[in-house]
């Protein structure tokens, strides 16, 4: 085991990464604030010379504060731990040690590939800020430093691993685990059909949507200035003019706009997932894969807290969804979930069910999915009517009339809506695991280990109360998972029995 | 498959949560919640009146003091009872805890997934020498347990027990 009690610094070439890492903080966080600068120049007499200057000004300062960080950013990898100095005014020193570490992913950045360089991120379950991201280093040197955090993770897993394998009869237990040692396992690759399945099927857009949303705002000024309303009255004339050409006109500024998203999400898929594979070796899973940046992520089995596989209406009609493995992110970490570290794009109902056997080691997916009570129904849709009530009560009082009341019908459209939601709620609990299944026109399925659960609710409003019902919620570390009427009596069985599983296994659950 | 029942564990014999006796919370817990409650409502009226007696053009009219008033007296009502009916009951292996008046909810954290304890108390509570015992889980914010109205020593035994049984006590993790 290598331990060399030396402060290592990257490679030069990332003070391209640092350059990277200014320029999109900058554009992150400094950009409203460019605002008033740009009217600045807009308004001063001498506006090449004003602009190339603070173009330089700024210039300078990015580059010169990704050199400061390159100087300042110092590592030593001890035998259990890994140690970080870095911060040119604030420092910061982190100390990461590795049985802490649930992910360690190796990227490559096209600008490091002629170098041979790499990032290596170690990642832990807490905060964010709790990682370590070595950009620009050798990458024998990243295998190295992987290799050894996780066979110091071996070391650990073992002793728990004999300690919960009775449900094995002991035979079958020590050849499995002969066996089990160093075969590499490909579980899933993915070509560019798939990812393009996926790009359709993942919902990445509407994150896109997530992300532009506070640009709107900016669009509206923008599109005035440059298109204008007359731009906009030619541009309606084109289309027959009147009311009907600028309908016409904003139909296809919207299809414009899908269409748009849609090829955002495609190309997002195949640049982070081209040449997909994903390996299982030991007891490591192992992903590889990207177009300009290449990706290799590995994880511990063992740290996977949910199997969820999902589609959106479009991956129905193709009959293919994708599977996310979960792990623990808590409420600090959410830009973990987000990247979707340990997505697995579109398999079929099968591949997906294979795949549950093989990560949770679930024998036979749950497919017995009970359906919760009718009156969820009516509960949701009377929720969901008191703003549309309350709304046509208060035109109506105003406008003095009853018109407003028409607003009302617009019940008439939830309420299939969400029978539907009705029909897809459906669970499941077994001796080991336990499965919800949630959906509108796509559908979420979960399935967990249920000795992986941090905490058990049982609510019971007062019209549950009457109809002897409950909400149950699950909360993991990765995910909450609610189950709203059910029966009471079967609430409270899940209570002990999901209890009784965390008491009796001996399993860490991370 | 009819009924999830699995028989397997229920000879087992499970330890059961709907034969639980919940222990009540601290005596002086429902007057402490009813006061607080009543308080948080009546601040409201300070900054309001103060409105009234400095600004001419600008009055509050009598309906809205009553309403407050009437809403500050169903709240403490609220308080006072919502407070009588938590409680708290504590297993060899988990601590469980219910409350809610209308809104009834019953929850658990076994001893394994806490992963630290925090007793706090604000200047009332300190007072009354009563305390908010916190268990933190990997869940995240949603999954804490939070159990407020405890006597201050009752947290602290609660606390020292818990992280005995969980034999984190001398270990800096």
């Amino acid at each position: 085991m290598t331990s060399d009690l030396k402060w290592h610094r990257l490679s030069p070439i990332s003070v391209l990464f640092f350059l990277g890492k200014v320029v999109s903080r900058l554009l992150k966080d400094a950009l409203p604030g460019l605002a008033p600068l740009a009217v600045v120049i807009f308004n001063s007499d001498d506006k090449a010379w004003l602009t190339s200057l603070i173009v330089v000004g700024v210039l300078g300062l990015i580059i010169t504060s990704a050199i400061l960080q390159y100087l300042f950013f110092q590592f030593q990898i001890q035998a259990d731990k890994v140690l970080i100095n870095e911060g040119v005014l604030k420092r910061n020193h982190r100390i990461l040690s590795f049985e802490r570490i649930q992910n360690i992913n190796i990227i490559q950045p096209a600008y490091f590939r002629p170098f041979s360089l790499v990032t290596l991120q170690l990642e832990t379950a807490g905060s964010k800020s709790n990682e370590a991201n070595l950009a620009g280093i050798n990458s024998n040197h990243a295998d190295e430093i992987k290799a050894q955090v996780l066979s110091s993770h071996q070391e650990k897993s073992i002793l728990s691993d004999a300690a919960s394998v009775d449900n094995l009869t002991p035979n079958d237990t020590l050849e499995e685990f002969d066996n089990a040692k160093n075969t590499v396992d490909t579980i899933a690759t993915a070509d560019i059909k798939q990812l393009v399945k996926y790009g359709l099927t993942s919902n990445a857009m509407f994150w896109f949507l997530v992300v532009i949303a506070p640009l709107f705002g900016m669009m509206d000024d923008v599109l005035e200035k440059w298109i204008g309303e007359e731009g906009f009255k030619s541009a309606a004339e084109f289309f027959g003019g009147g009311v009907t050409g600028s309908i016409t006109l904003v139909v296809l500024i919207i299809l414009g706009l899908i269409s748009s998203m849609l090829i955002f999400s495609i190309l997002g898929s195949i640049f982070r997932y081209y040449r997909y594979r994903l390996t299982l070796t030991d007891d490591t899973l192992k992903r590889h894969s990207g177009l300009l940046n290449t990706h290799e992520e590995s994880a511990k089995l063992a740290k996977i807290q949910a199997f969820v596989s999902q589609t959106n209406f479009i991956g129905k009609r193709l009959k293919v969804e994708n599977v996310i493995l979960k792990q623990a992110s808590g409420q600090t970490n959410q830009q973990n979930a987000r990247s979707g570290l340990f997505v697995i794009p579109t398999r079929t109902a099968q591949q997906s069910n294979k795949l549950l056997s093989m990560i949770l080691s679930l024998e036979s997916p749950l497919t017995n999915l009970r359906s919760i009570d009718r009156r969820y129904i009516l509960k949701t849709w009377s929720q969901l009517m008191v703003i549309p009530l309350l709304l046509s009560i208060l035109l109506a009082i105003v406008s003095e009339s009853y018109w407003p009341f028409l607003i009302l019908l617009v019940g008439l459209l939830i309420w299939p809506l969400v029978v539907l939601r009705w029909k897809n709620f459906g669970y499941q609990l077994a001796s080991h695991f336990a499965t919800l299944r949630t959906g509108f026109v796509g559908f979420r399925k979960i399935t967990f280990p249920l000795f992986k659960v941090q905490r058990v609710e049982i609510s019971q409003s007062l019209i549950q109360k009457r109809s002897k019902l409950a909400t149950l919620k699950l909360f993991l570390a990765s995910d909450r998972v609610i189950i709203p009427y059910i029966p009471y009596d079967e609430a409270m069985e899940w209570f002990d029995h999901v209890s009784y599983q965390i008491e009796m296994t001996d399993k860490s659950w991370f | 498959m009819e009924h999830l029942s699995n028989e397997q564990i229920l000879v087992r014999e499970i330890p059961r949560l709907n034969t639980i006796a919940f222990e009540p919370l601290a005596a002086k817990y429902p007057m402490l919640a009813a006061f607080e409650s009543f308080i948080g409502w009546i601040i409201l009226l300070i900054p309001a009146t103060a409105i009234d007696f400095f600004v001419d053009k600008f009055s509050i009219p009598p309906t809205a003091y009553y309403g407050l008033i009437g809403i500050a007296v169903l709240s403490t009502l609220l308080g006072y009872f919502g407070a009588k009916v938590k409680g708290f009951a504590l297993r060899e292996r988990d601590i469980l805890y219910k409350e809610g008046l209308f809104w009834k909810k019953q929850t658990g954290v076994s001893f394994k997934r806490i992963q630290h304890i925090d007793i706090s108390h604000g200047p009332v509570e300190r007072h009354f020498q009563i305390a908010t015992i916190k268990f933190f889980t990997a869940g995240g914010a949603f999954a804490d347990l939070k159990i407020s109205g405890l006597n201050q020593s009752d947290a602290e035994a609660l606390r020292t027990h818990i992280l005995e049984k969980n034999g984190l006590i001398g270990n800096d993790k």
